[in-house]
């Protein structure tokens, strides 16, 4: 059996490779049965995401090592040229290990990151529904699954923000119980923060207020996040309302000063204001931070805690790679019992055979016995070729990943005049998109 | 012990550790319940320790629907430092208190101490708002400010334990002062000069000025903390200053316990 990952990612590949031959989810099932049906692909599931162009295949026999290359060539009409020199490809064991440091985020960016787990789940549900995901893959992506979540439990991880955007959402989260129903004033039109915007309102926050000098740019961002356009010389008024104020504006002085904020905050009835100064001159005097009520914030302390929590995660690494190591063990030992099916299978039914010319030539000999004495007979070679088989069955089933079992196979094949099966699974197993996924034996 | 269990990442081992000593606490209170023949208040051991299991089972019924768990890092600890402190220095020589029926026991004792309970419970929360203000405002502090929740919770549950807290609290102070005015105006007493009904009515009087200034002239915020945490300082005050002046700590059969008779917390 082959299981091999062929694909880049944003350690190998630049973004615009990336794009290229990135699947968008409507064309994905197309992509899957060709790649299913090349040359010696037996299962597939492809990982597309903003970060990684990865597919997985499992196959009887090792596949030409450009086979996953020429797919993605032909599928997206891309010169292979173009991104060869940015594909890895991993075998075996080390694909295995892959998917699993990709599925619990140590493969990520933002190491930890928990959305990447998601985008496994749908690339192996993608393959489940197409069809092309065959009882190994089943397997593979159900432990990277598992490992996953024993990485979120028994780990911190996945502790902490590691934007600078979250750790607004976490902040303001930390000052109100809820962000539903808070009104967030924007003050100026910078991209970083608009993503924070983006994010407290995803988090809940609804109303948004858009203060801009040019109040056409105000208008124009407010119909963006379906807010309400305000007037920059009227911010004073607006600050008693708001209750998450943004500033990122490229003025040369202070938009907010201690003053202005004191006249606010004696009109909010003693009501809490969170203060984000992503500007860089800063828009909003440090000092506002000692009025009673006001939290403020700049990009530095933003970014303090995002490294912090990025520092945290990185100690946390070892201990994940350890439940990495260990699910890849279990996997590759459930892959070896796997491997040794066919021999199983063979020589139980070789006994059974035997089993049976031998009763049959006895009857032949004695036509004279009686039912119940055929029948007692019958049980005791039925018990005989149990007793022989258990030992042999039960050490080749047992034998563990480390010592390979090709030791034991080739004994057993070699004492039992067996013929050499394909190694490969797929021999008793039922073909991808034969019929119903096998059932889950994963811990999830 | 509950919380180094828990920080051992196991909530589960940690939440059945409390809850057994919860068990035993209130196996504690039946015991002492059955050998006095009713809610057992009369010893200041018997006392802090009814006192402490109520905010106890006020904090664990109410931790979960006020999304407060985060407290329980500081409350947990706090009540163990509690009862160590009352095994090691709540006496438990005194006699029973004279002259207390159950009804009193029921209309004064456990209001009062249930007041006690929300006023410990504010006070936890006013707390721990404090801290989390200090760390939020302290940016090079790292973000311990994810170990507790946030400014708005904690404000909603110092507010919700002070105002049930306090109405209860009145209830059990009035039917306190009249048992004191039925009992000691015969013997000739000053039943307003008895220390405990001074002590309860000084803290009455605090709470009432705090319920105001947050009522009328909106105090919300660190300040408002301040004075609930205070508050409590001031409450701890005066009910050790009056059992230590009162006439609880005499034991029953003494002179002074003939003489006049024990008037409650």
């Amino acid at each position: 059996m082959n299981i091999q990952v062929t694909g880049l990612n944003h350690q190998t590949a630049p973004v615009q490779v990336r794009e290229a031959l990135a699947f968008p989810a409507a064309r994905l099932p197309d992509a899957l049965a060709a790649l299913a049906a090349a040359e010696g692909v037996g299962e597939a599931v492809i990982l597309s995401t903003c970060n990684r162009v990865e597919a997985y295949t499992c196959s009887a026999d090792a596949p030409p090592p450009d086979l996953v290359a020429r797919f993605l060539s032909a599928f997206h009409g891309v010169w292979p040229e173009t991104f060869q020199a940015h594909l890895f490809r991993h075998e075996g064991r080390e694909a295995v290990r892959h998917l699993f440091r990709v599925a619990c985020g140590l493969d990520s960016m933002v190491v930890g990151e928990a959305q990447v787990t998601g985008q496994v789940r749908a690339a192996y549900e993608a393959a489940t529904a197409a069809g092309t995901a065959g009882r190994v893959l089943h397997r593979l992506f159900q432990q990277a699954l598992a490992a996953a979540k024993r990485v979120r439990t028994e780990t911190e991880i996945g502790a902490g923000r590691a934007s600078v955007g979250s750790v607004a959402v976490e902040l303001a989260q930390r000052i109100f119980e809820s962000l539903a129903g808070k009104t967030v004033l924007v003050i100026g039109a910078g991209e970083m923060g608009a993503s924070v915007v983006a994010s407290l309102r995803a988090a809940g926050a609804e109303a948004t207020l858009v203060a801009n000098r040019t109040y056409a740019r105000a208008v124009e961002l407010a119909a963006t996040w379906g807010g309400r356009a305000v007037s920059f010389d009227a911010l004073a008024d607006h600050l008693a309302a708001a209750d998450i104020v943004i500033s990122s504006t490229d003025a040369p002085h202070y938009v907010l000063t201690r003053a202005r904020l004191a006249e606010a905050v004696a009109k909010r009835r003693g009501r809490s204001l969170f203060l984000v100064d992503i500007a860089v001159p800063r828009d909003i005097e440090p000092a506002v931070a000692e009025v009673e009520g006001c939290y403020l914030y700049n990009i530095d302390d933003l970014q303090a805690v995002v490294n912090e929590t990025l520092a945290q995660r990185q100690q946390e690494v070892g201990r994940c790679e350890a439940i990495v190591e260990d699910e890849c063990r279990l996997f590759m030992a459930w892959v070896e019992r796997l491997a040794v099916a066919p021999t199983i299978a063979e020589l139980a039914a070789q006994l059974h055979e035997l089993k049976r010319a031998e009763l049959e030539a006895l009857l032949q000999r004695a036509p004279d016995l009686s039912p119940e004495a055929r029948a007692e007979v019958e049980r005791m070679a039925d018990r005989l070729v149990n007793k022989i088989l258990h030992q042999p069955i039960r050490a080749l089933r047992d034998a563990a990943p480390d010592e390979r079992p090709e030791g034991l196979l080739g004994a057993a094949l070699r004492l039992f005049g067996l013929r050499r099966a394909g190694s490969h699974p797929q021999g008793v197993l039922p073909k991808p998109g034969s019929g119903e996924p096998p059932r889950s034996e994963s811990r999830l | 012990m509950a919380e180094l269990v828990g920080r051992r990442s196991q909530p589960k081992a940690a939440r059945l550790l409390l809850a057994g000593a919860l068990l035993l606490h209130t196996a504690f209170l039946v015991v002492r319940a059955v050998a006095t023949g009713g809610i057992a208040v009369g010893t200041r051991l018997d006392s802090v320790a009814f006192f402490l299991w109520l905010t106890a089972v006020a904090f664990f019924l109410a931790a979960r629907p006020y999304g407060i768990q985060g407290v329980a890092r500081v409350f947990w600890p706090c009540l163990g430092l509690g009862m160590a402190a009352m095994w090691a220095f709540a006496g438990r020589e005194e006699g029973e208190p004279a002259g207390f029926g159950k009804l009193w026991l029921t209309l004064h004792l456990v209001p009062v101490y249930l007041g006690y309970a929300g006023f410990a419970i504010a006070a936890g929360a006013g707390a721990a708002y404090l801290v989390q203000e200090r760390l939020l405002r302290r940016k090079g502090a790292g973000a311990r400010w994810r170990l507790l929740p946030s400014l708005e919770t904690l404000q909603r549950v110092e507010w919700a334990a002070l105002s049930l807290g306090y109405p209860v609290f009145t209830v059990g102070l009035v039917a306190g002062v009249l048992w004191a005015y039925q009992r000691l105006s015969p013997l000739g007493d000053a039943w307003y000069a008895d220390p405990k009904v001074l002590g309860g009515l000084v803290v009455w009087l605090f709470y009432t000025a705090a319920l105001h200034l947050r009522l009328f002239l909106r105090l919300r915020g660190r300040r408002a903390a301040l004075v609930t945490v205070a508050g409590f300082l001031f409450t701890l005050l005066s009910f050790g200053t009056a059992h230590l002046y009162g006439d609880s700590g005499r034991p029953e059969g003494s002179e002074a316990s003939q003489a006049r008779p024990e008037a409650g917390p």
